[in-house]
C-alpha cells in the first residue's frame, strides 16, 4: 500500500444512544448494541459515572491518532529545549540551529501514514514449483477456524 | 560443562543457529498429500490458532498469581491503528502478530512492543494459488501460514505472518488492540520456530568464514 502524506482525518464522531442506566442498556440487549451507528458514540449513564461506547474501529482510529500526537509533541519538546538553548547562548550559529530545527517541525505537520500492509510475493522459482499443484482455489471452500 | 570458550563454542555450533525446529513443521506440512490436505489440518480450530485467550480463563484455571496476569501474548493476532513501520503509521485497522515474549508483554514492564504485519492473499489478486500452496508448504523463512480468520474480508483465502520487517509500538497502545485470535500451543510453537531461525540462522558458510579470521 502507498504511503499518504494526507492531512490525518479528524474523528468525527456522531452522538449515539443514550441509556439512562445498566439496567436499560441491559434490557436492550445485542439490539441496543446496533443502535450504534457508524462512528456513533453511546453514553451509558452509571451511578455517578458515565461511560461512553463505541466501535472498535472507532476507538483504534482514535488511539492511533493519539499516538501521532505523541510524536508531534516529541518534535514540539525538541524546538522548546534548542529555545532555552539559543536564550542562553544568542550566538548566529545557535540561532540558525533553532531556526532550522523549527522548521523541521513547522514543515512536516502532515505525519506519513500508509493503509494496511504490502502485497505477499512470491519468487519466480516459487511460482514454478507449484505449477503441478492440482488445487482448484476457485471452486474450493476454505475452511476458517472458527473462534 | 564447557571448560574453556573454545568448548563452549562446540556446545553451542548444535543449538544456537539450529534450524532442526523449522525443518520438522516443514517435513510434516510436506508428509500431507496436497494442499486441500493441509487446509484442512492448518485451518482447524486449535491448529494455528485459536480465540483469544483471556486472563479471566486462564486464572479459573488456577493461573492467578501476580507473575500470571497478562493482557496480550505473544504471537497473538491484534488489530490497531497505532503500530509504525520506517516512521509511517499503519492505517487500515491492519492486523498484526505480536513478537515479543509473553513475559515483557506485562504493562509497566517494556515502553515499547515489536509487531509483525500479518499480510492477507485474496482469491483475486495475482499467484493467489501459488501463494496459498507455498505457505502451507512452510518453505519460506520470511513467512509463516496463516488460516484466513473469522472476520477477515470474504475474499481472504490465507493469511501471511511477515518476519521481514519489524514494526514498533507503544507498548500501552498494544494492550488497548483489539485482540482478534491468540496461537495455539502448536501455532506458538512454530512462530517461535519461525522468530528463531529469522533472527539466528547460519549457512555453514558464514560459520566457516567466522572461524577462519579468528585462527
Amino acid at each position: 500500500m502507498s504511503t499518504s502524506l494526507s492531512r490525518s482525518t479528524a474523528p468525527v464522531l456522531v452522538p449515539g444512544p443514550v441509556w439512562s442506566s445498566f439496567e436499560q442498556f441491559r434490557k436492550g440487549g445485542n439490539t441496543a448494541l446496533e443502535e450504534i451507528p457508524e462512528h456513533g458514540v453511546a453514553t451509558l449513564v452509571g451511578r455517578g459515572t458515565s461511560y461512553r461506547i463505541l466501535r472498535d474501529a472507532d476507538f483504534q482510529h482514535l488511539i492511533g491518532l493519539a499516538a501521532d500526537i505523541h510524536r508531534l509533541q516529541q518534535g514540539l519538546n525538541l524546538v522548546t529545549r534548542f529555545a532555552k538553548v539559543v536564550a542562553k547562548h544568542p550566538d548566529h550559529e545557535h540561532v540558525q540551529l533553532f531556526l532550522h530545527s523549527a522548521e523541521l517541525v513547522a514543515g512536516s505537520p502532515l505525519l506519513p501514514t500508509r493503509e494496511g500492509h504490502d502485497v505477499f510475493q512470491l519468487t519466480p522459482e516459487e511460482v514454478e514449483a507449484q505449477a503441478f499443484d492440482d488445487f482448484d482455489l476457485d471452486s474450493a471452500a476454505i475452511p476458517r477456524p472458527g473462534l | 560443562m564447557a571448560l574453556s570458550l573454545e568448548e563452549l563454542e562446540q556446545q553451542l555450533r548444535s543449538i544456537s543457529h539450529s534450524e532442526e525446529a523449522i525443518k520438522a513443521v516443514q517435513a510434516f506440512s510436506d508428509s500431507l498429500s496436497g494442499t486441500k490436505a493441509r487446509l484442512d489440518v492448518w485451518n482447524a480450530l486449535n491448529a494455528i490458532v485459536r480465540k483469544p485467550i483471556e486472563y479471566r480463563e486462564t486464572s479459573a484455571l488456577g493461573f492467578d498469581t501476580a507473575d500470571d496476569q497478562f493482557s496480550v501474548l505473544q504471537g497473538d493476532i491484534v488489530q490497531t491503528e497505532a503500530a509504525y513501520l520506517y516512521g509511517e503509521r499503519i492505517a487500515g485497522m491492519a492486523k498484526f502478530a505480536v513478537l515479543n515474549s509473553s513475559c515483557d508483554l506485562v504493562p509497566g514492564r517494556t515502553a515499547h512492543a515489536s509487531l509483525l504485519r500479518i499480510l492477507p492473499i485474496y482469491k483475486d489478486e495475482e499467484r493467489a494459488k501459488e501463494k496459498l500452496g507455498t505457505l502451507l508448504k512452510f518453505t519460506r523463512r520470511d513467512s509463516m501460514y496463516l488460516p484466513a480468520l473469522a472476520d477477515d474480508a470474504e475474499d481472504v483465502v490465507g493469511n501471511a505472518i511477515s518476519f521481514e520487517g519489524i514494526c514498533q509500538i507503544r507498548s500501552s497502545d498494544l494492550f488497548l488492540a483489539n485482540r482478534v485470535a491468540s496461537l495455539s500451543v502448536v501455532g506458538w510453537r512454530i512462530f517461535a520456530s519461525f522468530t528463531r531461525t529469522v533472527l539466528a540462522r547460519a549457512n555453514p558458510r558464514e560459520v566457516e568464514l567466522r572461524m577462519a579470521v579468528e585462527i
